[in-house]
C-alpha cells in the first residue's frame, strides 16, 4: 500500500518532468499527457481511499531526509481518513480541471508550460496533504505557493498579472513566516516533526506553548487560505487563467489552511483560545468578504470574494472544534466552486475575455448548458436543499450554535443570506434580462471537452452532500469518517431543535434569492435598486470600494516600507556599506592571490625549497621545544 | 620461524581479485592489435566492477593477516569503494580519449590497476614499512601515468617534476620511519601507540619529530601546504583522465593512511598534532583558494581547487572526533562525483593534442551543449558548497565536526574560504552562460563513455546531496578506531 501511495503522489511529478523537459516536442500532446498522469493518480487514489474507508491507516517513512543527532526528518506519507478525503478531492477535481484546460487553453502560448506548472502544483498539493510530518507538509505548502505565483503570473507580459503574482507571493509569505515559527516551536518542544510523535506528546506540553504554536500555524493558514487580514491577494489572483483560479484559488490550495488546522486537531483541541481565534477570524472573514461580493461587476472577482467567504465558513467549522464540518464543507465547496469558476471561464471564453457583467445579460439563450450548471452551482452555494452546499453549511452553523457560539451562528446566517443574494444577482445579471453584449461579439456554447467536466462536477455538486451528509441510523457517514482521525474537540453545551435550525438557514437562502430576483428581474427593479442605494449610501460606498483595504495597506505598509527600502537600505546601507565592503574584500583577496601566485614559479628547485623550508620550520619548532 | 596459512589471505581478497584481472590484461595484451586496445579497457572496467562487488559483499568483515601487517576493516572497505568507483569513472573517461591522443598502449590500464592495488594496500595497514612499500608502488605508477603521453613536452616535464619532488618527499618519509624503528624497535603503529603512551618526555619529543617527517611524506601525497607545489603543474601536464584519477584516488588512500597514523599511532600526542594540523589546514585552504582566483586554465584551476579541498578535509581530521573522520570519508566519496565530473567536462571540450583547457574556451558552452553545461553548473555549485548538492552536505559535516570540538576560528576561516572559492567556481558558470558567444566554436569530444562519466557525476552529485542518509551513515560507522 505504501508504494501505491508513493506512486499516486509521484505520478503528477512524472507528468511535470515530461512536459517540462520535452515540452518543445509534446506541444499538442502536452494537455493529454498532463491529464493522463493526473488520471493515473486518481485511479490509484480510488483503492487507497477504499482502504482508508475500511479503517486502515498507512504511515510510512521512505527515507531519512535530515539526520542530526536524535532529531530526524523522514520523507514519509500518511494515509488516514483525513488525508484520504483530501486525496480524493484533489485528484478528482484536478483531473476534471485538467481535462477542461485542454479545451480552454487550446491555442494559448506556452501550452506545455501551462500543464507543466499545473502538474507540479498537483504534486506539491499531494505532498502537502499526504505528508506524515510538518516539514513534508511545509515543502508542499511552499510548493503550492510557488506554483500559485507562477500560474497567477502566467500571462507574464501583462503587467497586472505579473503584479498580482508578486502580491500573492509576498502576502502569503507573511503567513508562511508564522507557519515556520510554528514548526520551529514544534521542533523545539517536541523534538520531532512527525504527526504521530507530536500528537502523542501534546498533552505533556504547557498550554501556553500549545496556544503559541496553534496561533503561529494559523497565521500560515490565514495567508494561504486568504483570511482577514491577508485575503487581499486572492481577488487579484484572478488575473491567472481560469482553470488555475478554479483549481488553486478555489478548490484546493486555498483550503490547505483548513486542512492544516484539521490535521493539527490534537493541538487545537488543547487550546480553546487558539480555536476561538480560528473561529472568530473565520466568521469575520465570511461576513466581510460577502459584503464585498455584493456590489462587484467582475464575474471572477465576485467568485473570489465568495471563496474567501466560504473558507471563512470552513474556518468556523474547524475553529469551533467540529473538524468534520469544516472538512465536509471543504469537499462540497471544491465541487461547486470549481464548477462556478469553470462556468465563468466558459462565459469568459465565449465573450473573448470579457468579465464585466454589465456587458452580458440574456446569455441563457446563447449558452443554455453553461447557464444550467451555473444555476445548479449557485443553488448549492446558496444552501438550498437537497444540493450539497445545504448539508455542509447547515452542519457548520448548527455545530457552532450547539458548541456555544451564538454570535458566530448569527453571523453565519446573515452571510448565508448575502451569499444567496450575490450569487443570484450574478446569475440574473449574466444570463437573464436584456442582452447588453457589445456589437460584433457572438457568444457561443462551450465545446464538449469543457462541457463534460462541467456536468461531472454539476452532478457532484448535487449529490455529494446528500450521500455523505444525510443522517442514517443516527450517524452521518462523513462525521464518522473524519472523526476517526480528528474527533470533535469540545463537548456540546446547548441542544437546539435541528429542524428549526434547518428551516432558518433555508429561509436565509430563499430570502436572498428572492431579494435578488426583486432587484434585477421585474419591471421597476431599477428604481428599487436606486432606492436601496440611496438609502444606504455610506454602506454602499464602503462595499463598492471594498472598504478601502488595499488603499489602507498601501498607506500603512507598502509606502513606508518602500521609502525605507529605497532611501535607507538601498542607497545608504547597500551601496555605501555592503557593496563597498564586498568590493574591498574581493580586492584584498585578489591582490593576496596575485602576490602568493608568484611562489608558483614552475622550477623544481623552488618547489623543493618549499618542502625543505616547511620541514625545517616544523621540525625546528619541535626541536627548540625539547631544548 | 613465521608460518602463514590460507587464513592470512582473507584481508587481501580484493587486491587478489584485481591482481588477477591485471595479469590477465598483461598476458592477452600481446595478442591484441594496437587498433583494438580498447578491449583492455573493457577488461579493466569489468575487473574494477567485479572487485567493487567483492568489496561490497565483504564490507563489514574484520580480518587481519600476515602478522598484522595487513588488515581489512570497515574503514579500508569504504576507502576501497571510493578507490574502485574513481577508477571505474577514470577508465570510462580514458576509453576513447587515449585512442584519440595516440597513446592507447596496453600497459596504460595495467599500470593504472597496479597503482590501484598499491592504494588498496596503502589504506589497509598499520605497518609503516608496508605503507612505505605501497606509497612507493603507487608513486612510481603515477609517475609513469603522468608521462604516458611520451611525445608531449608538458607531460614529460610534469612527470619529471613529480618524480623528483616525490622522491624528495619519500626521503623524509623513510627517515621518519627509520627514527620510529630506532626509538621503539617496531614499525607497527598499534604497538607504537602502546610504547609511546608510557614513554618519557625525550622519547616523546623525538617521536613527535619523527612523526612530523612521516607527515611531510603524506602531506606531499595529499598536496597540503607547503608540500603542494607539484599539484597544478602535474594536473595541467598529465592527460585529463589521469589528472582526474590523481585528484582523488591517491588522496583517498593517503587520507586513510594519515588517519591511521594520527589517530592510532600518534594518539598519545594528539594535543600536539591538532595544533600542527590546524595551521596546515588554514594555510592549505587559503593558498588553494587565493591562487585559484587568478587561474585561466580550467585544469590548473581544478588543481588549486583540489589543494583547497584537501584543506577542508584536514579540518575534519583536526576536529579529532569520529564525526570528523567519518565526514572526511563521506567528503571523499562525494568528491568523486563532483571532481571527476568537472574533469570529464574539461575533457569533453578538450582539443586533440592540447594538454591545457582555457576557461575562456567554455564561452557559449551552456547554450551549445545544454546538458554538459547544466552538468558543469551542478559540479561548480557542488564544489563551492551550494545545497542541495553533495558538496554542501560534505562540507556541512566537516565543519560541524570542528564545531563539536570547539574549533570555532577554524570553521570561520573555512567558511571564509568557501566564500572566496565561490568567486572562481561561479566565474566558470558565468563564462559558460553569460559571456556571449565563443571566440572559436566549442567542439565536443563525442565519446559515449565520457558522456556516461559526466552523467554519473551529475546524478551522484545531486542524489547524494538530496538523500545523503544511507552513505553518510555507512561512512560515519566505518570509523572504528
Amino acid at each position: 500500500m505504501e508504494w501505491l501511495l508513493l506512486l499516486c503522489v509521484l505520478s503528477p511529478a512524472v507528468g511535470c518532468i515530461i512536459n517540462g523537459l520535452f515540452g518543445r516536442w509534446t506541444y499538442r500532446a502536452a494537455g493529454v499527457i498532463g491529464s493522463t498522469f493526473l488520471g493515473i493518480s486518481f485511479a490509484l487514489a480510488v483503492p487507497l481511499i477504499i482502504y482508508a474507508i475500511q479503517g486502515h491507516v498507512v504511515d510510512y517513512s521512505y527515507y531519512h531526509w535530515i539526520v542530526s543527532g536524535k532529531f530526524t526528518v523522514p520523507f514519509g506519507l500518511r494515509l488516514d481518513s483525513l488525508s484520504a478525503m483530501m486525496l480524493g478531492v484533489v485528484t478528482f477535481v484536478s483531473f476534471m480541471i485538467h481535462i477542461y484546460a485542454i479545451g480552454y487553453m487550446g491555442g494559448h502560448k506556452g501550452y506545455a508550460r501551462f500543464f507543466t506548472y499545473l502538474n507540479l502544483f498537483v504534486f506539491a498539493m499531494l505532498l502537502l496533504c499526504m505528508g506524515n510530518n510538518y516539514l513534508t507538509m511545509f515543502i508542499g505548502w511552499e510548493g503550492v505557493g510557488f506554483c500559485s505565483y507562477i500560474l497567477i503570473g502566467y500571462y507574464y507580459e501583462k503587467k497586472t498579472a505579473a503584479d498580482a503574482g508578486r502580491k500573492a507571493f509576498v502576502t502569503t509569505r507573511i503567513g508562511d513566516i508564522g507557519f515556520i515559527v510554528g514548526v520551529l516551536f514544534i521542533i523545539l518542544y517536541f523534538g520531532s516533526v512527525k504527526f504521530t510523535d507530536v500528537f502523542a506528546q501534546a498533552h505533556m506540553i504547557s498550554p501556553a506553548i500549545i496556544t503559541i504554536i496553534t496561533l503561529a500555524l494559523f497565521l500560515g493558514a490565514i495567508g494561504k487560505s486568504a483570511q482577514f487580514p491577508l485575503y487581499v491577494w486572492l481577488p487579484d489572483a484572478m488575473e491567472g487563467p481560469t482553470p488555475v483560479s478554479a483549481l488553486i484559488h478555489a478548490a484546493t490550495m486555498v483550503t490547505a489552511g483548513v486542512y492544516m488546522v484539521a490535521r493539527s486537531a490534537p493541538l487545537y483541541a488543547l487550546s480553546p483560545t487558539g480555536s476561538l481565534v480560528v473561529a472568530s477570524v473565520g466568521a469575520f472573514t465570511a461576513l466581510f468578504a460577502a459584503t464585498m461580493a455584493l456590489t462587484h461587476f467582475d464575474l471572477k472577482r465576485i467568485l473570489a470574494y465568495s471563496t474567501i467567504s466560504q473558507i471563512g465558513y470552513m474556518m468556523i467549522g474547524v475553529g469551533v472544534g467540529a473538524y468534520w464540518t469544516g472538512m465536509f464543507h471543504l469537499m462540497t465547496h471544491a465541487f461547486f466552486k470549481a464548477l462556478l469558476f469553470l462556468s465563468a471561464g466558459a462565459v469568459m471564453h465565449a465573450m473573448h475575455g470579457v468579465l464585466d457583467m454589465r456587458l452580458m445579460g440574456g446569455l441563457r439563450h446563447k449558452m443554455p448548458q453553461v447557464c444550467i450548471v451555473m444555476i445548479i452551482a449557485s443553488l448549492a452555494i446558496a444552501g438550498i436543499p437537497p444540493l450539497s452546499g445545504f448539508f455542509s453549511k447547515d452542519v457548520i452553523l448548527s455545530e457552532a450554535l450547539m458548541l456555544g457560539h451564538p454570535i458566530i451562528w448569527l453571523v453565519g446566517v446573515v452571510t448565508a443570506f448575502m451569499t444567496a443574494f450575490y450569487m443570484f444577482r450574478m446569475i440574473f445579471f449574466t444570463f437573464f434580462g436584456e442582452s447588453r453584449v457589445p456589437e460584433g461579439m457572438h457568444p457561443h456554447e462551450a465545446p464538449s471537452v469543457m462541457l463534460v467536466p462541467l456536468w461531472v462536477l454539476a452532478v457532484g455538486s448535487i449529490v455529494i452532500g446528500g450521500i455523505l451528509g444525510v443522517k442514517v441510523h443516527g450517524h452521518i457517514s462523513i462525521e464518522h469518517f473524519i472523526s476517526l482521525t480528528s474527533p470533535n474537540a469540545f463537548p456540546i453545551v446547548h441542544k437546539y431543535s435541528e429542524t428549526l435550525l434547518i428551516i432558518i438557514s433555508i429561509i436565509a437562502g430563499v430570502l436572498g434569492i428572492a431579494v435578488a430576483w426583486l432587484a434585477y428581474i421585474p419591471k421597476g427593479a431599477f428604481s428599487f435598486r436606486s432606492f436601496v442605494v440611496r438609502t444606504f449610501h455610506p454602506l454602499y460606498r464602503c462595499f463598492f470600494n471594498l472598504w478601502w483595504v488595499d488603499e489602507i495597506y498601501n498607506f500603512l505598509f507598502c509606502r513606508p516600507f518602500w521609502h525605507v527600502s529605497e532611501r535607507f537600505l538601498w542607497k545608504a546601507v547597500d551601496v555605501k556599506v555592503i557593496d563597498a565592503g564586498v568590493d574591498d574584500v574581493g580586492r584584498v583577496a585578489g591582490l593576496t592571490g596575485r602576490a602568493v601566485r608568484i611562489l608558483q614559479t614552475g622550477f623544481i628547485n623552488n618547489y623543493a625549497c618549499w618542502v625543505s623550508a616547511g620541514a625545517l620550520i616544523i621540525c625546528g619548532w619541535y626541536l627548540l621545544k625539547i631544548m | 620461524m613465521i608460518s602463514y596459512s590460507l587464513v592470512d589471505f582473507r584481508p587481501i581478497i580484493p587486491e587478489l581479485v584485481l591482481l588477477f584481472f591485471t595479469f590477465f590484461i598483461l598476458f592477452i595484451d600481446f595478442a591484441i592489435p594496437k587498433a583494438k586496445k580498447k578491449i583492455n579497457g573493457f577488461i579493466a572496467l569489468i575487473g574494477v566492477a567485479v572487485t567493487l562487488v567483492v568489496v561490497l559483499s565483504l564490507y563489514g568483515s574484520s580480518w587481519t593477516g600476515f602478522n598484522n601487517m595487513i588488515i581489512f576493516d570497515k574503514a579500508s572497505g569504504f576507502v576501497n569503494i571510493i578507490l574502485l568507483l574513481t577508477a571505474f569513472v577514470a577508465i570510462l573517461m580514458s576509453l576513447d580519449f587515449i585512442k584519440r591522443e595516440g597513446i592507447n598502449f596496453g600497459e596504460y590500464y595495467v599500470i593504472l590497476l597496479f597503482s590501484l592495488i598499491a592504494m588498496q594496500v596503502f589504506c589497509s595497514t598499520y605497518n609503516l614499512i608496508v605503507m612505505f612499500l605501497a606509497v612507493e608502488t603507487l608513486s612510481i605508477s603515477m609517475y609513469i601515468l603522468t608521462a604516458i603521453k611520451r611525445d608531449g613536452l608538458r607531460s614529460i616535464e610534469a612527470a619529471m617534476k613529480y618524480f623528483i619532488l616525490g622522491s624528495f618527499a619519500s626521503s623524509f618519509l623513510v627517515l621518519g620511519i627509520a627514527l620510529i624503528y630506532g626509538l621503539f624497535g617496531t614499525v607497527d603503529l598499534l604497538r607504537v601507540k602502546e610504547l609511546l603512551t608510557g614513554a618519557d618526555s625525550l622519547h616523546t619529543w623525538i617521536a613527535l619529530v619523527s612523526f612530523v617527517l612521516i607527515l611531510i611524506g603524506f602531506g606531499f601525497k595529499i598536496a597540503a601546504f607547503p608540500f603542494h607545489a607539484w599539484t597544478p603543474d602535474v594536473y595541467e601536464g598529465a592527460i585529463t583522465p589521469m589528472s582526474a584519477f590523481m585528484s582523488i584516488a591517491p588522496k583517498a588512500a593517503s587520507f586513510m593512511a594519515l588517519m591511521r597514523l594520527l589517530v592510532v599511532g600518534m594518539f598519545p600526542i594528539q594535543v600536539e598534532w591538532v595544533k600542527l594540523l590546524w595551521i596546515i589546514a588554514v594555510f592549505t585552504m587559503f593558498f588553494g583558494n587565493l591562487v585559484a582566483l587568478w587561474q585561466k586554465d580550467l585544469k590548473r584551476l581544478l588543481g588549486y581547487s583540489s589543494i583547497a579541498h584537501a584543506g577542508y578535509m584536514l579540518v575534519g581530521i583536526t576536529a579529532a572526533n569520529s564525526l570528523g573522520y567519518g565526514a572526511v570519508l563521506f567528503y571523499l566519496f562525494g568528491y568523486i562525483f563532483m571532481n571527476l565530473g568537472a574533469f570529464s567536462v574539461a575533457e569533453y571540450i578538450s582539443k586533440k593534442n592540447v594538454e591545457g583547457c582555457l576557461i575562456d574556451d567554455l564561452r557559449g558552452m551552456g547554450y551549445k551543449y545544454p546538458l554538459a553545461g547544466a552538468a558543469m553548473l551542478v559540479f561548480m555549485f557542488s564544489l563551492s558548497g551550494v545545497p542541495p548538492t553533495v558538496g554542501f552536505i560534505g562540507k556541512y559535516y566537516l565543519f560541524s565536526a570542528a564545531v563539536k570540538s570547539h574549533l570555532y576560528w577554524l570553521v570561520i576561516l573555512g567558511v571564509i574560504n568557501s566564500a572566496i572559492s565561490a568567486y572562481f567556481y561561479l566565474n566558470v558558470i558565468v563564462t559558460m552562460y553569460m559571456k556571449g558567444g565563443a571566440k572559436e566554436e566549442v567542439v565536443s569530444f563525442p565519446s559515449p563513455y565520457l558522456r556516461a562519466a559526466i552523467v554519473i557525476g551529475a546524478v551522484g552529485t545531486i542524489i547524494f546531496g538530496v538523500a545523503p542518509g544511507s552513505v553518510l551513515n555507512v561512512a560515519l560507522s566505518s570509523i572504528v578506531f
